[in-house]
């Protein structure tokens, strides 16, 4: 990206980031006021990330950056979004239905209220009692690169959800991001997420969008948070319209004896990076990152994973798999810091990937970043291809030509 | 007696070379047929057209299986038909595993046959009567489809699944080839195991071992591109003392004659 493009793409957030002051200026407090200021400050100096950034080498966002997005539509075709919601129910759950990255009551079914368990919009925390989030949103925390710091100057609205009291949550609860409207629009949702002391949750995020949605691009964070002793289990779902982008920063801390296990599964979309960050704080926390990327036509998906043990005794395992077909562009960066004075780690990494044509293409980067001794780290990847002989092999046992390739 | 398989005629090129030159072959329901040949003469081409491998172009005549034109057909069809070749160079496929292989092979050809599609546990019981024929050790099964198998795991492997897939045209590569003479027995024994009224065996071999065991109705020569000489057993016993030399001599000047 030249520079007169960097610039341009900042003029297109600008024209909303000025409309959004205007709109929050004297309604909000006046520390999240300032908090917004800060991390447009930051988008504004850094602009949007080029492929000369290390973090970015592989994945381009001047799509992002050369769209002039509104605000999404406010107006909702229920009928569409019903839709969109059904085609991805997962049966037994709670359903919270956030349209366009606001939450939507009327498509959304939270059932019984279950004890322990505090599911509430972000609008609605913020009307009522903002000071609860001040500790998530007026940290810099999840300010780290231009994306989240985008979506901490400019979000709406999201969720919060708490667990507390030593409960294990029967019913997951699945959150469907649906995007619905024409033209193209940008909304940056946010989520808190709050797993007390011997507390577990099962979180479900399903990204899906409504019959004829435009180029919708959604900018979301997640800021997790796991107490002593709790465990979340936190599958998200990229199933985008083909037109979308998707950018999301996933930032998980985790305390002594909790364990996070992610699910990372990524279908949708045109242009798809996920960012997580796990950082395992104190003994005996653990999490288990896994990931499917199933791409094809001309999908670009970058998943960008790090694991910070910063504790003793703490342990990761991570297995990352992709199927890439078409032209489409499968990215794996997985990186593991393993702090001074993490002694007894044991983190394991593993990265496969089938490369099914020969226009499709993987980059797979795993990283090791080791500075304690008294550690048990390994890492592997590998990029297989299907050839013709393989093929061959398959369809002369019946396994058609289809699920030769696929299979 | 039921022709199964009829090769009229038969030319194919590769990049550009005519192989096949005019190839006449007729099997009979409850037939088995070997082919023998020296190296390069088209006998893997031979088998590589009859299951429609990429990369040949058949130039003139015609293949007829159960009556039915065979080259009209794609590589599943003619497998789900009943047609199996067991191959010279069984290929790797790494990240699929053998049993999960195995199973959609056989749910391809069941479903297509009008059966039921047989779920984990039936297809496990199967299994596990056919491994004993090959006498293949179960955890090859769990790997990735000929993945670091041994020269000769890989060739048991064909056997194993030629009998689970049970097929009605059965052609056999050199299926014999590079295997020590207990694994040699144990595949034969596959072949003889395998032998039913209805279903016909092609045996493409170098040795007049193979063919001790699993005694042949007809025995055929192929050399350049043409099968220049077809007898019974005997032939096998006589190639194996005096070469092809007084054959592929016999068939030019026949050729030119
Ligand atoms: N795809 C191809 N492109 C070019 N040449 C080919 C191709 N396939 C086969 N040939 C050539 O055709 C000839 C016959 O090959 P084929 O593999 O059928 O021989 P064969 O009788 O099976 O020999 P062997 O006993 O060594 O297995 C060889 O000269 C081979 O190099
Ligand atoms: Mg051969």
């Amino acid at each position: 990206m030249t520079a007169a493009e960097t610039s341009l793409a900042r003029t297109g957030f600008e024209a909303l980031w000025a409309a959004k002051h205007e709109r929050v200026r004297g309604r909000e407090p006046s520390w999240l006021l300032q908090a917004r200021e800060n991390a447009w400050a930051l988008f504004a100096e850094r602009g949007f990330p080029t492929r000369a950034d290390e973090d970015w080498r592989s994945t381009n966002v001047a799509a992002i950056a050369n769209t002039a997005y509104a605000t999404p539509s406010r107006s909702l075709d229920a009928k569409a979004v019903q839709a969109a919601c059904a085609s991805v129910a997962v049966p037994g759950s709670v359903r919270v239905v956030l349209v366009n990255g606001r939450f939507e009551p009327s498509a959304s079914d939270l059932g019984a209220p279950q004890h322990g368990l505090t599911i509430e919009s972000l609008s609605a925390v913020l009307a009522s009692g903002p000071e609860t989030l001040r500790g998530h949103l007026a940290s810099q925390r999840s300010t780290v690169n231009a994306f989240s710091a985008l979506n901490a100057a400019l979000f709406e609205d999201g969720l919060r959800l708490r667990v507390s009291g030593r409960v294990a949550i029967e019913r997951p609860i699945h959150v469907i991001h649906v995007t619905t409207g024409p033209g193209a629009f940008a909304l940056h949702p946010r989520l808190v997420v709050e797993v007390g002391n011997g507390c577990e949750l099962e979180l479900i995020e399903s990204f899906v969008g409504a019959a004829g949605v435009g180029t919708a691009f959604t900018n979301v964070v997640q800021d997790v948070r796991i107490d002593d002793a709790a465990t979340l289990r936190h599958v998200r779902i990229v199933e985008d319209a083909v037109t979308a982008q998707h950018v999301g920063m996933t930032r998980a801390a985790v305390a002594k004896d909790g364990r996070y296990a992610s699910v990372a599964i990524t279908r949708g979309g045109a242009l798809v990076r996920n960012d997580l960050y796990v950082t395992l704080d104190a003994p005996g926390a653990s999490c288990a990152l896994d990931g499917l990327y199933a791409l094809d036509g001309s999908q670009h998906a970058d998943q960008h994973t790090t694991i910070e043990h910063a504790a003793p005794h703490c342990s990761s395992t991570e297995l990352y798999r992709g199927i890439v077909d078409g032209k489409s562009r499968g990215v794996f960066y997985g990186r593991i810091i393993v702090r001074h004075g993490a002694l007894k780690t044991s983190a394991e990494q593993e990265n496969n990937n089938l490369v099914l044509s020969n226009e499709a293409l993987v980059d797979s980067t795993p990283q090791l970043e080791i500075f304690a001794d008294d550690v048990q780290c390994r890492h592997g990847s590998t990029i297989g291809q299907i050839d013709e002989a393989q093929t061959y092999y398959l369809r002369s046992r019946g396994i058609g030509a289809d699920e030769a390739r696929r299979s | 007696m039921t022709t199964l398989l009829q090769i009229k005629n038969l030319k194919a090129n590769a990049a550009g070379k005519q192989i096949l030159k005019g190839i006449d072959l007729e099997v009979n329901a409850g037939e088995v047929h070997a082919i023998m040949g020296p190296n390069g003469s088209g006998k893997s081409t031979l088998a590589g057209v009859l299951t429609g491998r990429e990369g040949y172009e058949i130039t003139d005549g015609s293949v007829l299986y159960q009556g039915k034109d065979l080259l009209a057909l794609s590589p599943e069809e003619r497998a789900r038909e009943g047609v199996f070749l067991a191959f010279q160079y069984p290929v790797e496929i790494p990240g699929i595993s053998n049993m999960f292989f195995l199973r959609a092979a056989l749910n391809a050809i069941r479903k297509h046959r009008g059966q039921e599609e047989l779920d984990a546990v039936d297809f496990m019981a199967l299994v596990k009567k056919k491994l004993e024929v090959v006498h293949i050790k179960e955890d090859l099964l769990k790997r990735p489809v000929n993945a670091g198998f041994s020269g000769g795991e890989k060739k048991r492997n064909e056997i194993f699944q030629m009998a689970v897939l049970e097929p009605t045209l059965c052609l056999l590569d050199e299926t014999d080839s590079g295997l020590d003479i207990d694994a040699l027995r144990i595949v034969a024994d596959g072949v003889n195991a395998m032998r039913s009224p209805e279903r016909a065996m092609v045996l493409v071999t170098h040795y007049e071992r193979l063919l001790e065991y699993v005694n042949p109705d007809r025995v055929h020569v192929l050399a350049h591109g043409r099968i220049v000489k077809s007898g019974d057993r005997e032939l096998a016993r006589e190639l194996e003392k005096k070469g092809y030399g007084w054959i592929e001599q016999a068939a030019k000047t026949g050729a030119t004659a």
